[in-house]
């Protein structure tokens, strides 16, 4: 299974991934037209996807869903809340490309078997994707206020996270964001600060090669560089010394990351 | 009483209060119409001229750089062995606390950062920023890429003299790691830190903005790293001649203001 974060950040996210057989795309929060530049990027080609797997309706996450899979003919899977909310923001979708992923359930597509898990966000039914072959496993968890035991429990033990850090905590109160939106980010349902994601990191790592793509860092609140280094000396307070078995890489709002392999 | 003339009245009454209501309307409206709201509609320039607050040249020569980042220096024995003709005392591992055996005499040629260039380790990475002369006391503030760390407890050193003008004991602590952060940021050019700090009512009529500088200040406190930002410090004189300084975060524009009690904490 191989696996490149193509976009990440508020100004849109989407995660590839692929094997053999099939290949997905987790969420589509750009343009179809920068879609088409990221997929250009890992030299892979949009039409082939085998499925669309959608987290929740905020804008970051669906932008070009509806252009891409109108003009590709490619499913989309997600739950029924979610549904319900995206579909005035997405325009028609034809029935048959429409499918139901329940919260808490497994899709098998040939040896891929893809798991979902809910998040705390505040969207209608927000939930983030586990996918497993042959033993290994790929996390994506972004969109969440705080990491629950439930979600470690599903997440624990991966050989790969795309993990949220999103901001820097006296970033975001030192600037000009507006009160209630500060209130909104640090909240349950915002998203994770780079000092808890280290520290939901440092329970749900293995002793084993691991790699965590720091994600959704906020354009604001937050720099690739400090979030490396946020997350590098909390893990290091937690007793995990990055670059021995845990290996932290950078996502990019605009540009994708490597294909790689899980 | 005569029904229909009583109603006559009436409506003639309230055509006329009506007529001149409308026409109260139509001259505030008209007013309102030919108020030039300066605040929002001026350029800075016309806003700070109305104020009369002078501004010296600008020029955006500096328009890109980087937050920085650096951890507290813990010095060695070995270091502090280097010191000659001092009793030093070393405080949590990053604080030199030291004394003179001899006090040092500031005098013209011997000035306080001669003073400091002869006896304090890693002295060039300093640069003066107070002497207050009531509390005998000179304050240097650490460099980083050639400017000042602004008001950090941990890139300072402090000379204290007696009243004999003798320099008799320092303190001092350093940064160290310093490095750039990959990403450089567009700056926010300096006549929109004077705009800030004019918008925020900073800046008092007839005042003179005397220098514009670029340092940095503390954004961020990890555990074990602290993260600088690039800023703007605006120096200005008051019309009864008093020296004030404001600080602009040079990346968002966001003024920042510095504690009281961080500013005095700094200044010892």
């Amino acid at each position: 299974m191989k696996f490149s974060v193509l976009a990440s950040g508020s100004s849109g996210n989407a995660t590839y991934i692929e094997n053999d057989e099939h290949s997905f795309l987790v969420d589509v929060g750009l343009s179809g037209k920068k879609m088409d530049e990221l997929f250009s990027e890992i030299e892979r080609e949009i039409r082939k996807l085998t499925g669309i797997f959608i987290t929740h309706e905020h804008s970051d996450h669906i932008k070009g869903l509806g252009v891409i899979a109108r003009k590709y003919g490619i499913p989309i899977y997600a739950n029924e809340k979610t549904w319900m909310a995206i579909d005035p923001l997405i325009g028609k979708v034809p029935t048959d490309q429409r499918f139901q992923f329940d919260m808490e359930t497994v899709k098998s597509f040939g040896s891929i078997d893809i798991q979902s898990f809910g998040v705390s966000h505040d969207a209608v039914d927000p939930m983030f994707y586990v996918f497993h072959e042959n033993g290994r496993k790929l996390v994506l968890i972004t969109d969440t206020g705080y990491v629950s035991d439930r979600m470690k429990g599903y997440i624990k033990g991966a050989d790969a996270f795309v993990f949220e850090s999103n901001h820097d905590v006296s970033m975001l109160q030192m600037g000009r964001y507006p009160w209630s939106v500060k209130r909104r980010i640090l909240s349950d349902v915002g998203h994770v600060s780079n000092e808890d994601a280290a520290v939901a990191m440092s329970e749900v790592v293995d002793l084993k090669n691991t790699h965590i793509y720091l994600s959704h860092l906020s354009k604001d609140n937050n720099m690739k560089d400090l979030a490396r280094m946020s997350v590098t000396q909390t893990l290091q307070s937690c007793g995990i010394v990055t670059g021995e078995y845990v290996h932290l890489h950078d996502t990019d709002a605009n540009r994708a990351t490597e294909l790689v392999l899980v | 009483m005569d029904w229909n003339k009583t109603k006559t009245i009436f409506i003639i009454v309230f055509s006329i209060l009506n007529v001149f209501l409308f026409s109260l309307y139509l001259n505030r409206y008209n007013e309102d119409l030919g108020v030039k709201v300066l605040s929002s509609v001026a350029p800075i320039e016309d806003r700070l001229l109305l104020d009369n607050i002078k501004i010296p040249k600008i020029e955006n020569t500096i328009q890109d750089a980087s937050y920085v980042s650096g951890n507290v220096h813990m010095f060695t024995s070995e270091e502090l062995d280097t010191l000659e003709h001092q009793i030093v005392e070393l405080k949590n591992g990053y604080s030199v606390k030291a004394i003179f055996d001899e006090p040092i005499e500031i005098t013209e040629e011997n000035t306080v950062e001669k003073i400091l260039k002869e006896n304090i380790l890693k002295s060039d990475s300093y640069k003066l920023w107070e002497v207050d002369e009531d509390s005998n006391t000179a304050t240097f503030f650490q460099k980083v890429n050639g400017r000042l760390v602004y008001f950090n407890q941990n890139a300072k050193v402090t000379l204290y003299w007696n009243d004999e003008n003798e320099v008799v004991r320092y303190e001092q602590t350093i940064l160290d790691n310093l490095e750039d952060y990959k990403e450089s940021k567009k700056l926010l050019p300096q006549l929109q830190a004077i705009e800030a700090l004019h918008n925020s009512a900073l800046l008092k009529p007839n005042a003179k903005v005397k220098a514009i500088e670029l340092g940095y200040s503390t954004l961020v406190q990890l555990t074990e790293t602290q993260v600088f930002a690039p800023t703007w410090k605006v120096q200005v004189k008051l019309e009864d001649g008093t020296l004030e300084e404001y600080f602009v975060n040079a990346v968002e524009g966001r003024i920042i203001e510095i504690p009281k009690e961080v500013e005095q904490a700094s200044l010892r």
